[in-house]
């Protein structure tokens, strides 16, 4: 694809089909003059210490420039420009984000279906994503009290999830660091990660990640998934049928069930593992960093980051989203 | 609610004093920060006798002598780290022992901030809680402590954001952005938002220095004795003890690394990760990889027949590799004692019952500190290492020291921090260690 049409793609969605207003959903505007912005050229030089009087200044600069990506970051004291960059000024602060993509799933990736490569994925992986999703939000909202949350496709392979609390906006970094270790289940990003021992995690956190990975684990689940994990032959039979006579459904009963069995086999941990969300702890740490713009265009794909409503995060397909450069014809 | 008098961090006190009087009370105030790790009791009812009203103008002259001194430590980074340790010890001591519930609130609320600190029964009714199970759990756990006897204990909750500690070790019950939990818990994280607050109250007393010229004299003085203070200066940079060349003081190691290097010194020979743990904790107590290299060329066995620029070739990566010099340049740290606990050596968890008991009656910290320890006790501990090592080992600690730390010690450097402070050892590279002090008996 050539960079011309490119360009011209780009431009027709900033020009036509971006709504800047829609940003506000994310980040706040009476401090836009303030924060920082970065971009990708569409001959991919990279640019930041960028900063706009107002939200129509960023529109036109969009429509204006055509960049291969847009990023935001953090807001300062002053305007971010060349001559003054960030790390000459005084942080204000930054909202808090979480970053699920399947990249940091690769390692277990095999054992839920058979996309291969970081360009495959399909509905299942995509399953991963999504409970991650539904345990950092339920948690989020739950154990530490954040209302605010709004969860953004990345335009590729993963989400953002963006808490837009005033409480969160103002956290340090070893704040931030303390949510993530809160979060984080397994240590280590390789298939022999070890997990946190069950008795080290409050009870509602650890109802809640089991409940939903369970879930996600039944969900269509085979009688051989069920040997696999150490069941015998008749307690797989059994879940099967309770799953089937529930029509696929799986609610208390199955969920008790299965959670009985596999106490007694030793592969708690192997499907933990397997399933509990890895988040990529630096974009929650660096209270400094870019992070692609809401509602911009993923440069690579040609799709839009778009804003997921909770009906939505339930059923989204990555696959299914268009891209602006489908109508392209060399 | 009130601050207890002790408290420094309150309204200022009546400035209205003769500027060479307001210096000796922060000469007092250093005198007694000084003697503070040595022997805490006796500070503690030497100085601090009671909290009776009468004795509310000495507190304020201890008041006026510490403000005098956060005006010093503005001026002199070394000072100011100085201070915030002292002041950080001596807050936790007068906390544990001279502090009514009511004025346990009040701190927390002046430490957290207002904004950050909530009463359970207004946590429950605020926060629509009321049907929750596990906080019925948390206070019919406070009631039941009641009825035991530990009246001065009470719940309280604070916000998520002001104890990051124990949110990463999930301490506590997290729920809707508040901390749940005893006040007792939440003690080292208090003792943390005190050293902050008085960070913040120093350098806003900067903006003080500059207004009357007699108090700028007072303070630039008090400096230049204080920075000549030889124990002072010499814990200037940093509560890291790396540098410290501590390694120098084998009487201050943890049981783990008194273990490890005495068998080094009689077998020659250590296992991997025997040797990992003891070079990272020597790297930490100062040593630095030149001298490292050399330790271990010396003491091991396998370095027989071959040249010192052979064993630097071969042997030498591993030693660089702690110090981040080679490999994946990492900067390592001790482990933990929960983390020596299950891939490392802990003696007492990895040691069988009767050369624990052997180890534990008789090794460098006995010898060096004369210390001769009850067979009983030591067979109690023998029987609970297993159950809980590391309260086994902060009992060893006050065996070994006379001495009981506030907390549980849950890392090596923590014994080396602690039992320097009480033995004196701060400007090791050019002070030979004191002698221990005497203490009550065991």
């Amino acid at each position: 694809m050539s960079h011309n049409s490119k360009e011209i793609a780009i431009r027709d969605y900033y020009a036509t089909s971006f709504d800047i207003k829609g940003l506000e959903r994310v980040i706040d505007f009476k401090t836009f003059r303030s924060r920082e912005f970065g971009f990708a050229s569409l001959d991919n030089k990279f640019f930041r210490n960028i900063s706009f009087e107002n939200p129509s200044a960023l529109n036109d600069f969009l429509v204006d420039r055509t960049p291969l990506h847009a990023y935001v970051g953090a807001v300062y004291d002053n305007p971010p420009t060349r001559q003054s960059p960030i790390h000459t000024l005084g942080w204000l602060g930054h909202e808090l984000v979480f970053d699920i993509d399947l990249n940091e799933y690769d390692v277990v990736r095999n054992y839920i279906c058979t996309c291969q490569g970081a360009d495959q994925l399909c509905n299942r992986c995509w399953q991963l994503i999504t409970l991650a999703i539904n345990i950092i939000d339920e948690t989020l909202r739950l154990d530490f009290g954040m209302e605010d949350i709004v969860w953004i496709f990345s335009g590729r392979r993963g989400v953002h999830g963006w808490v837009t609390d005033s409480s969160g906006f103002n956290l340090t970094q070893e704040q931030r660091m303390s949510i993530i270790d809160y979060l984080t289940v397994i240590h280590g990003e390789e298939e022999t990660a070890r997990v946190e021992n069950r008795k080290s995690l409050p009870e509602d956190f650890r109802k809640r990640v089991e409940y939903n990975v369970f879930r996600a684990f039944l969900t269509d689940i085979k009688r051989k998934d069920l040997l696999n994990v150490g069941l015998t032959p008749s307690r797989a039979s059994n879940i099967i049928s309770l799953i089937k006579r529930q029509e696929g459904k799986i609610d208390e009963p199955v969920f008790r069930e299965f959670n009985i069995n596999l106490a007694r086999t030793n592969k708690y941990d192997e499907i933990l593992r397997r399933w509990v969300p890895r988040i990529d702890h630096k974009v929650t740490i660096d209270t400094r960093r870019l992070l692609r713009l809401p509602l911009s265009i993923h440069g690579k794909t040609g799709r839009i980051a778009r804003i997921l409503s909770t009906q939505e995060i339930l059923n989204f397909n990555p696959e299914k989203e268009p891209s602006i450069y489908r109508n392209i014809v060399e | 609610m009130s601050l207890p008098n002790w408290f420094i961090l309150q309204s200022p006190p009546n400035l209205n004093i003769e500027i060479r009087e307001w210096k000796q009370l922060a000469l007092h105030r250093v005198k007694l920060l000084e003697n503070l790790p040595s022997n805490p009791s006796q500070v503690i009812r030497d100085y601090f006798p009671t909290h009776e009203d009468s004795l509310d103008e000495t507190y304020e002259q201890y008041r006026l002598g510490a403000y005098l001194l956060r005006l010093v430590a503005a001026t002199n980074r070394s000072l100011e780290a100085w201070l915030i340790e002292s002041e950080g010890d001596l807050f936790e001591r007068l906390y544990f022992d001279r502090t009514t519930p009511d004025q346990k609130r009040a701190i927390f609320r002046r430490v957290f901030g207002e904004q950050n600190v909530m009463e359970y029964e207004e946590f429950k009714n605020s926060k629509d809680e009321s049907k929750n199970v596990i906080l019925a759990k948390l206070y019919n756990d406070y009631i039941a402590g009641l009825r035991r006897g530990a009246s001065r204990d009470f719940l309280i909750c604070i916000h998520f954001s002001q104890v990051p500690w124990m949110i990463s070790n999930r301490k506590g019950y997290l729920r809707k952005g508040w901390v749940v939990s005893n006040e007792n818990s939440f003690r080292g994280s208090l003792k943390k938002a005190f050293e902050k607050s008085l960070q913040v109250e120093i350098e806003r007393n900067q903006n003080l220095l500059g207004v009357r010229e007699e108090i700028d004299e007072a303070v630039q003085e008090l400096e230049q004795q204080l920075a000549k203070h030889t124990q002072i200066r010499s814990r200037f940079s940093s509560d890291d003890l790396e540098g410290s060349l501590l390694h120098n003081h084998p009487e201050i190691f943890p049981p783990c690394m008194i273990y490890i290097s005495t068998e080094l010194e009689s077998t020659r020979r250590l296992t991997h990760t025997k040797r990992l743990q003891l070079g990272f904790f020597l790297k930490r107590v100062g040593m630095s990889v030149d001298e490292q290299l050399n330790y271990w060329f010396e003491k091991s066995i396998d370095n027989v027949n071959i040249s010192y620029n052979e064993f630097l070739r071969t042997s030498g990566y591993q030693i660089r590799h702690l110090y981040g010099l080679e490999g994946g340049k990492k900067d390592y740290n001790v482990p933990k004692c929960s983390t020596i606990a299950t891939s490392y050596f802990c003696p007492f968890i990895h040691l069988d019952p009767e050369s624990l008991h052997e180890f534990l009656t008789e090794n460098h910290l006995t010898k060096a500190h004369s210390v001769e320890i009850s067979p009983t006790l030591i067979d109690r501990l023998v029987e609970e290492s297993s159950k809980d090592p590391t309260s086994c080992c902060t009992k060893y600690f006050s065996y070994i020291y006379n001495r009981t730390p506030y907390r549980k010690i849950v890392h090596p450097l923590q014994w080396v921090r602690i039992s320097s402070k009480i033995i004196g050892i701060y400007n090791v590279g050019n002070q030979e260690p004191k002698e221990e002090t005497k203490g009550e008996t065991q």
